[in-house]
């Protein structure tokens, strides 16, 4: 009678881990790092949480979560969008730029929103629309930004560019209003995402497009409302990213779309998207993702290491949460 | 599960093996902000750097700069490898300086290995407009000597003195886009205006065909570049770009499929230290001159953090008067740049800005001949592999340049430390 017992608590404990492994393995990865590195910069007579690196790790933090909460939308889709890092540098030269003609940040933030609306209803439906991935589309987003960036970079005749003194930035640059705006974006999308047919649809989207589509649900419609909500999280992020230095440049935003994709992934969130798709992957990824950045120089690694260390904590997690059956890499 | 826990135990042993041991007690940290992650120049400035250190009682951690020099970026890096002990900066770039000296206000800022072009752009009316021009306010901030010529008309003349030397008769020039390399824009007019100077009184003048093609970080484009009117029979092509990366491997793939002059040359600047390249630089080869920033020149930067941090900065450092004489600056004549670029042992300086906070010429290296080439290989710091070797082929030991460190010696002058690390010449790897 015991051993049946045992037998069944075993298997109850493989389904569930079975069911939860990723979100295991992203929460105790997360953990490892907190505690690993509470100790290890303690020896070393530091702490990565003094005031000091605190208010760094969140600054490190914050645009690559803000951006990666909006998009969990998209790969929750099964898609991913590599304009990401591309729509953030230009958003961020606009905010400058309009910013400084109009005096306003207000304004530079509506018009950002307004083109950033754009680029996202034609990403989200250009891949049905046009019958090709959706992947395909941010990749020509991304490459006409960049020409976008150039253009407006060599016509200003410099490469870097700041906003004007008059206005001020120094909110954007306080980590309890970086914190703020993160839960606040958290709590809304996480809203759409699990408590309206936005998200589920999306969700649904993921897991069976056919299926989702023969239940009557508007598949085109459902594909851009995610990319009209990364929209928003895109330009939210830009703010963050150029109230940093008050500076935008020609490379900003260089590489980001990485970031995201590998803050999710060490997140434990699913390549394939659907169901399983989780808001709390770009939180737990980005944190996880801004320790090893943060916390990995304190304890003497050197700057060269920490790459190594990192592509292979990268490689780890990948081959732990996206070895499943029938998986596929977004598209 | 097991193969998860033996997983986080390697990567905790991993993590453990790579922690460097706590720093030895000393004057503190000094942060390196490169803008290399690799190569011979890279290894050089990093052992010397802690050679330097070890002997000055710090310790040295490099930092790398953002790869695009973006103001976020590199504040970003710098923030997460400042720990408390962080007494000293010597960066590379300058995307973000005003906020990294903002962020650390105690911290002593140098430049180096740089143009710093978003300190030191100037308007018309002489007043500073580059993003991180508010450092040229701030005490902290000690000056910047650049990456060989700062002046981009010296540089320019420098290579119209080697095409003319050369007796190049059809060349043409490429710059990257002036947005992000003004120099390069002032460096190809210096250029022209000093072959126009030549072809005045020339027997048989140069010509420069069309503008300068822009290279938009990318290689020279094969498909058209020949193809285009005048392009096919060129003797040189000046690279004010970096041309080892972006004109060298397009001009190999052109004269291998016969489509360029078969005996065009590329004058340009950069080192690289690839075997097959340095192989194909020389009098009769591919690559006729390559200008850079003499190695040793990163004492100056080290000397003048370790002068500000002990409290013992030069009695001569210019502080709010122009120091340096301005007038070196306008290098106008064969004669002049001769004499700066391969005589004399000052180097070039260039003026001090008004708030007399320097932007200087490195010592510059000249390697326009097979050689010269074969000692910068064989002879030079960058032909070493390893550390010992690398210090033991420098041209100034710890014993020689240690008296021009404030903190060594309280006699030492601002002025010969410049003039000290604007000496260094690839001749001196010749000897």
């Amino acid at each position: 009678m015991t051993a049946i017992t045992h037998e069944k608590e075993k298997q109850t404990l493989r389904q569930w881990l079975k069911k939860h492994g990723s979100s295991v393995a992203s929460i105790g990865g997360l953990l490892f790092c907190v505690a690993f590195f509470t100790i290890t910069t303690g020896l070393k007579g530091e702490s990565i949480w003094s005031a000091s690196k605190l208010s760094t790790l969140i600054g490190d933090v914050i645009v690559t979560a803000l951006m990666a909460v909006g998009a969990v939308f998209i790969y929750s889709l099964g898609n991913m969008d590599v304009s990401i890092g591309k729509q953030v540098g230009l958003y961020s030269t606009l905010l400058v730029l309009i910013g400084n003609a109009t005096g306003s940040l207000l304004i530079a933030i509506l018009a950002c929103l307004a083109i950033a609306v754009i680029i996202g209803v034609v990403n989200g439906s250009a891949g049905e629309l046009l019958h090709m991935y959706s992947v395909i589309s941010s990749v020509v987003f991304m490459m006409v930004l960049s020409g976008v960036s150039t253009i407006i970079y060599s016509n200003i005749g410099t490469r870097n560019i700041s906003m004007n003194p008059g206005i001020d930035l120094t909110l954007f640059r306080q980590p309890w209003f970086m914190v703020l705006v993160l839960a606040i974006e958290y709590a809304v999308i996480g809203y759409f995402f699990y408590f309206t047919k936005f998200g589920k649809y999306a969700r649904a989207i993921g897991a069976n497009q056919t299926a989702t589509s023969q239940s009557g649900v508007n598949i085109i419609l459902y594909r851009v409302i995610p990319y009209i909500f990364l929209a928003v999280c895109l330009v939210t992020a830009s703010l963050f990213q150029m109230g940093y230095t008050g500076a935008a440049s020609d490379s900003t935003g260089t590489g980001f779309e990485m970031n995201v994709m590998v803050s999710l992934i060490l997140g434990g969130m699913p390549l394939k998207g659907g169901m399983k798709s989780r808001l709390s992957c770009a939180v737990i990824g980005s944190l996880t993702f801004s320790l090893l950045a943060v916390g990995l120089p304190i304890i003497g690694v050197p700057t060269n290491m920490t790459f190594l260390i990192k592509a292979a904590i990268f490689l780890v997690v990948v081959l732990i949460t996206c070895r499943q059956k029938g998986g596929a890499l977004p598209r | 599960m097991k193969k998860l826990i033996a997983i986080v135990l390697t990567l905790v042993m991993l993590l453990g093996i790579a922690a460097a041991p706590a720093s030895a007690e000393g004057k503190g940290k000094i942060l390196y902000l490169s803008n290399l992650n690799s190569g011979a120049q890279y290894e050089f400035y990093v052992s010397y750097l802690n050679m330097m250190a070890k002997e000055l009682g710090y310790t040295v951690e490099i930092v790398y700069a953002d790869g695009f020099n973006d103001p976020a970026g590199n504040l970003k890096n710098v923030k997460n490898a400042y720990t408390s002990d962080v007494v000293g900066l010597i960066a590379t770039q300058d995307g973000g300086l005003i906020n990294i000296m903002e962020e650390y206000p105690d911290l002593w800022v140098v430049g180096f290995f740089s143009d710093f072009d978003a300190v030191y752009t100037k308007d018309e009316s002489g007043a500073y407009t580059g993003t991180s021009a508010g450092v040229l306010d701030k005490d902290h901030f000690l000056g910047l000597m650049g990456d060989n010529f700062i002046s981009g008309t010296a540089l320019g003349e420098a290579y119209a003195q080697e095409v003319i030397d050369r007796g190049f008769k059809k060349v043409a020039t490429c710059i990257f886009p002036a947005y992000a390399y003004p120099k390069h824009t002032v460096a190809d007019a210096g250029f022209r205006a000093y072959i126009a100077k030549h072809n005045e009184t020339a027997a048989e003048p140069i010509e420069i065909v069309g503008d300068a093609t822009v290279l938009n970080f990318s290689p020279l484009d094969n498909n058209t570049y020949w193809f285009e009117d005048g392009h096919d029979d060129l003797d040189c092509i000046v690279g004010f770009c970096a041309g080892t990366t972006f004109l060298y491997p397009s001009v190999l793939e052109a004269k291998a499929m016969g489509i360029c002059n078969e005996g065009m040359q590329i004058i340009t600047g950069g080192f690289d230290n690839d075997p097959d390249l340095m192989a194909d630089c020389g009098d009769d080869k591919n690559i006729i001159r390559l200008t850079t920033a003499a190695f040793e020149s990163i004492i100056w930067p080290m000397a003048m953090i370790d002068a500000a941090i002990s409290g013992n900065m030069y009695k001569d450092y210019p502080g709010n008067k122009d120091q340096l004489d301005s007038g070196i600056m306008i290098i106008n004549s064969t004669e002049k740049f001769e004499a700066v670029v391969n005589n004399s042992p000052m180097g070039a300086a260039n003026d001090a800005d008004r708030l007399g906070k320097a932007q200087l010429d490195s010592g510059i290296m000249v390697i326009n001949s097979t050689e010269k080439f074969e000692a910068v290989v064989n002879n030079s710091p960058m032909g070493a592999t390893n550390d010992a070797d690398r210090i033991g082929k420098a041209q100034a030991s710890w014993d020689d340049m240690k008296n021009y460190f404030a903190s060594v010696n309280p006699d030492a002058t601002y002025q010969a430390l410049t003039e000290y690390c604007q000496s260094f010449t690839v001749e001196g790897y010749m000897k």
